[in-house]
């Protein structure tokens, strides 16, 4: 018993002592948050969607390795349910192929690539889906390092390989791709970013001498590439060949380390545009003049550079209209020693970064930002706005020591921005710990409604790891409606570029359908809405790519609506 | 009884709270430990300019140049956190030189952007000569929307400095966040009068140009932003930071920087001291050779490019710059070779095909040359001269409808003046 008060005093010297010298330390203790639900949950394993990335060679500073490689959303077979396509980098002697998963109605996923057509070897890079030939049926066009494929969907579950048939040649580095009709003839065409001329044997380090991936300036930087399509062969559902129009249209006329491309109506006139996010240079705003040229237009119309009047390291890109204003609004991703950056749209046509504004200057932590979408998770009403990081350059403090971890030190969190419901985003990311809590080096990132329930969901590629889907769990989601438009004169395929507006009482929410965007991915191809305690929709319109706006009646909601544009509006 | 144990709590409690107050002149008199970086693979320059500048610290632990120097250094070859460390330090043993408080802020500007501006503001307060830290405070506080605050340290910049071109630009920036267009082009006018050189103006002035509608001005803008390309404001601090830069990388970046600065002669002199320095390094060797070869010496490129083809066979780059000098010294054939080893390592080389075709026109291979052709507008559509090029060819081979639309797509959406030329460095009888 009388050792008790000496053990007491013991205790309290050695914690004196322990305090004396813990407080030495000039660390600062990370600022405590909130803890609220989590939005998304890690739902990969049950899903059974198992593929893992393979970045070859291995062990090598070979910059392609560094870009990662993306991932398609899309429903190949028409049952109603978004299948996966993922690509791999393993290079095309490796037998390593990119890999077709198929939804199941019990929500896994199984692998069909066996036979499909898709099971291909090569330094996958970007993926876009659309129907190219107007069946009504998905086609596939995927960028490599050195080379693009054009597969044209059987309608059986295969794919044959049109790309010598279809005449698309783009033997560099190609990145993302949208697809859309820039000369409204109602064919999609094929719009590419390049990135640079990458010379294998080149080597780069840091400013201490050691070895790390090169960045762009270390190379001289390609134009972006348009294919226009001609249509399909006569009596054939096969692709006439597109013609490469990168030149006569003017977007071969200025180069850029192109990263992220959208394929939309920028400027209100009805007529799609082509955006780039350009890696350490000014993004390039390609205009459309109506005659199967583009002008670019980014610096006077204020998206080439952020706030500051600097070019930065632009990668991938997200639109929606992210105050409700009706305009679309841009945000893009960049390095850790940037800030990602929000240019918002107003007046029509012209754009203005407002990052600070509306609350992403201060995020919880800074970050090297790739794949990138706005979305309402929470279907408040309000997008919000989901971003897939990892560096492009080492940060040796976060080794662990293990020299078999070539990818540790590339690694960073994701992040996910919730939207106030007026245009102002809070970070939410330690919230949502499955999401955002782990580091990895994630590239491509594309949302849709994968398990059908009606709220969006994500998928991340990452490199030299598993993908992984993340369901939408968030609590007390509100009402939604998500719309398809698709035109039975186009075979029934979605229209790319219809501008969709719901309308309840005084508010009103547009969409435009447009999965090509974020970073070397391919989005769900539909328009999500989130209507908070909206219960009845009174109205729903589309404007079409041609610019006829066709009027649909009031909904219910909590269900997919499918637009069919009529005759008589045409 | 009870009151023995008392006391003895009484003493412990005491001898606990003297410790914890001590523990700042505990601090002052040791301070952190020295940081280490992790070196493995560095240069070994870098390595010992590290070891020296530790060495320092070691032997006077209480000077605050001393850590300051370790942090310039670190900081130099990209050992950020371990820099910051040091820096912090130097500030604790100095809280009155504005350099370190600087330096430790743009350190830290990223991860705590809060104490960055701290520390500007410390910073600022003990130097009234130099404005970077207030300019680089307002930026900061731009950047993070505190746009009130940054415009007064703006203008406390002009209260001192009635001609800083910084500030202006800032308040113009500021204006165009507003939507005073007017009262931006007026700063930014005024910043571009003061210093011309700047991109960052120009980018700015494009899109008040464009805003204002006048788009031939803000297109005028934008050109002149590209041409310049990567500006940096004066910054008396951070130079003290890169002279501090040594190694490989450091020599071939101030060669680089000479060359586009100008100083042609001075960049050819530090690039042949550091083939001497490093005569292994494939890259240093290729750089003199290019570099020559771009001021029309091909001859004494020669031998440069040759090392740097014997160090690194598989440069797609240095056999091009070699097949370059080979044919500008009049050896079509051995340049013919070197521009097919520098396509068979990089097929989508389109220059390469592009100047193979000259070598093989002077082997009066004319349908080779114009195969060679076709193939560099394959990887390069828009690229111009190889359009007029193949043109050219076409109409000597007697195939004028065929030279009319090549001609047309050459002169259609020509590539822009200057993106071309970085694109296609190397084309003989161009340079």
């Amino acid at each position: 018993m009388r050792r008790l008060p000496f053990a007491l005093l013991g205790v309290l010297f050695a914690g004196s002592a322990f305090f004396f010298f813990a407080c030495r330390s000039t660390q600062q203790p990370a600022p405590a948050s909130a803890v609220s639900a989590a939005w998304l949950a890690d739902a990969t394993a049950d899903s059974h969607l198992a593929f893992v990335h393979v970045a070859q060679p291995e062990g090598t500073y070979a910059m392609p390795r560094s870009m990662g490689s993306g991932a398609a959303l899309l429903d190949f077979d028409g049952d109603g349910r978004l299948d996966v396509y993922l690509l791999q980098h393993g290079g095309p002697d490796s037998g390593v192929t990119n890999r077709l998963f198929h939804q199941e109605p019990d929500k896994t996923f199984r692998d069909v690539s066996k036979g499909s057509g898709l099971d291909v070897a090569g330094y996958g890079t970007g993926v876009a889906a659309g129907d190219l030939t107007n069946d009504g049926r998905v086609d596939l066009v995927v960028t490599e390092y050195g080379r693009i494929r054009l597969f044209v969907n059987n309608g059986d579950g295969t794919f044959t390989d049109a790309t010598s048939a279809a005449g698309v040649d783009n033997p560099v580095w190609g990145m993302s791709i949208s697809l859309c009709d820039f000369d409204r003839d109602g064919w999609l065409d094929i719009a590419i970013a390049n990135y640079v001329d990458y010379k294998p044997a080149t080597l780069c380090d840091d400013r201490a001498g050691k070895h790390d991936f090169c960045g762009p300036w270390s190379f001289a930087t390609l134009s972006s590439r348009l294919f226009r399509s001609r249509g399909v062969k006569s009596g054939s559902a096969q692709p006439a060949a597109f013609e490469d129009v990168t030149a006569r249209s003017g977007i071969g006329g200025r180069r850029g380390a192109g990263l992220g491309i959208v394929c939309a109506d920028f400027t209100g006139d009805r007529w799609p545009d082509l955006l780039i996010a350009n890696d350490g240079a000014a993004n390039h705003l390609w205009v459309n003049q109506h005659d199967g040229t583009f002008a670019d237009e980014a610096a006077l119309r204020g998206i080439a550079y952020d706030g500051m009047g600097r070019p930065e390291a632009n990668m991938g890109i997200a639109v929606g209209d992210a105050d409700g204003d009706g305009l679309d609004d841009v945000y893009v991703t960049h390095l850790t020693s940037e800030l990602h950056r929000a240019w918002m749209q107003g007046p029509q046509g012209f754009f203005q970064d407002r990052t600070a504004a509306i609350g992403l200057s201060r995020p919880k932590w800074r970050s090297t930002g790739f794949g990138v979408a706005f979305g309402d998770f929470d279907q408040d009403g309000a997008l919000d706005l989901v971003q897939a990081n990892g560096r492009v350059r080492r940060d040796d403090a976060l080794a662990d020591g293990n020299p078999d971890h070539f990818w540790n030190v590339y690694g960073e969190r994701n992040q996910l921005f919730a939207n106030d419901g007026h245009g102002r985003f809070r970070d939410i990311s330690t919230d949502n710990a499955a999401f955002a809590g782990q580091p990895s080096v994630s590239r491509g990132l594309a949302i849709g409604d994968i398990d059908g329930d009606g709220a969006l969901d994500v998928l991340v590629s990452r490199i030299a790891s598993s993908v992984q889907l993340f369901r939408n769990v968030a609590p007390r989601r509100g009402h939604w409606l998500k719309i398809r438009a698709v035109d039975p004169a186009l075979g029934g395929r979605d229209v790319y570029g219809a501008e969709v507006r719901v309308r309840a009482g005084s508010r009103s929410w547009t969409r435009t359908i447009n999965p090509g965007y974020s970073y070397l991915s391919s989005n769900a191809p539909d328009a999500h809405f989130g209507l908070g305690s909206v219960e009845r929709v009174d109205n729903v319109s589309v404007v079409w790519p041609d610019g006829q706006e066709e009027m649909f009646p009031g909904s219910g909601v909590d269900k997919t609506l499918v637009l069919k544009r009529s005759r008589q509006n045409r | 009884m009870m009151s023995r144990y008392l006391r003895g709590a009484a003493v412990i409690v005491g001898l606990a709270l003297v410790l914890y107050g001590s523990r700042g002149l505990f601090y002052r008199f040791t301070g952190p430990s020295i940081p280490l970086p992790n070196l493995q693979g560095a240069d070994p320059r870098v390595a010992a300019i590290v070891s020296t500048t530790t060495d320092a610290v070691k032997r006077a632990p209480q000077s605050a140049e001393a850590w300051a120097t370790l942090g310039k250094v670190l900081r130099a070859h990209e050992f950020d956190a371990e820099s910051n460390v040091a820096f912090r330090r130097a500030v604790e043993l100095d809280p009155e030189e504005p350099r370190w408080t600087y330096l430790l802020a743009r350190g830290v500007r990223l991860s705590n952007p809060d104490e960055a501006i701290v520390l500007l503001r410390q910073s600022a307060q003990h130097t009234d000569r130099v404005m970077t830290p207030q300019l680089l405070l307002g930026e900061l506080l731009l950047d993070r929307g505190e746009v009130d605050e940054a415009e007064k340290v703006f203008r406390s910049v002009l209260a001192r400095d009635a001609d800083n071109p910084r500030a202006y630009l800032g308040l113009g920036r500021i204006a165009f966040g507003r939507g005073h267009v007017d009262a931006a082009l007026d700063h930014l006018q005024r910043s571009l009068k003061l210093e011309s050189r700047a991109t960052e103006t120009h980018s700015m002035l494009a899109q008040v140009y464009g805003r204002l509608g006048r788009t031939a001005e803000a297109e005028k803008e934008r050109q002149e932003a590209t041409r310049r390309g990567e500006w940096y404001w004066e910054d008396q601090y951070q130079d003290e930071v890169f002279e501090l830069w040594v190694g490989l990388k450091a020599q071939l970046t101030v060669a680089r920087n000479r060359w586009t600065s100008g100083d042609r002669d001075g960049a050819i002199e530090l690039l042949q001291q550091t083939v001497r320095d490093y005569p292994d390094s494939s890259r240093a060797h290729f750089m003199l050779g290019d570099e020559l070869n771009r001021l029309g010496r091909p001859a004494e490129a020669l031998a440069p490019l040759r090392a740097a083809v014997r160090l690194d066979p598989k440069s797609s780059s240095a056999h091009f710059e070699l097949g370059y000098a080979l044919h500008r010294t009049g050896d079509p054939f051995a340049a013919e070779a070197s521009y097919r080893t520098a396509i068979g390592l990089q097929p989508n080389y389109a220059v390469a095909y592009y100047n193979l075709s000259y070598a093989l026109e002077e082997k009066a291979d004319r349908p080779g040359a114009i195969e060679a052709i076709r193939q560099a507008l394959r990887y390069e559509p828009a690229f111009t001269r190889a359009n007029q090029r193949l043109a050219e060819l076409l109409e000597r081979s007697g195939q004028p409808g065929a030279a009319r639309a090549a001609r047309a797509q050459s002169t259609a959406n020509p590539l822009a003046v200057g993106e071309e030329d970085a694109a296609a460095v190397g084309v003989p009888q161009q340079r």
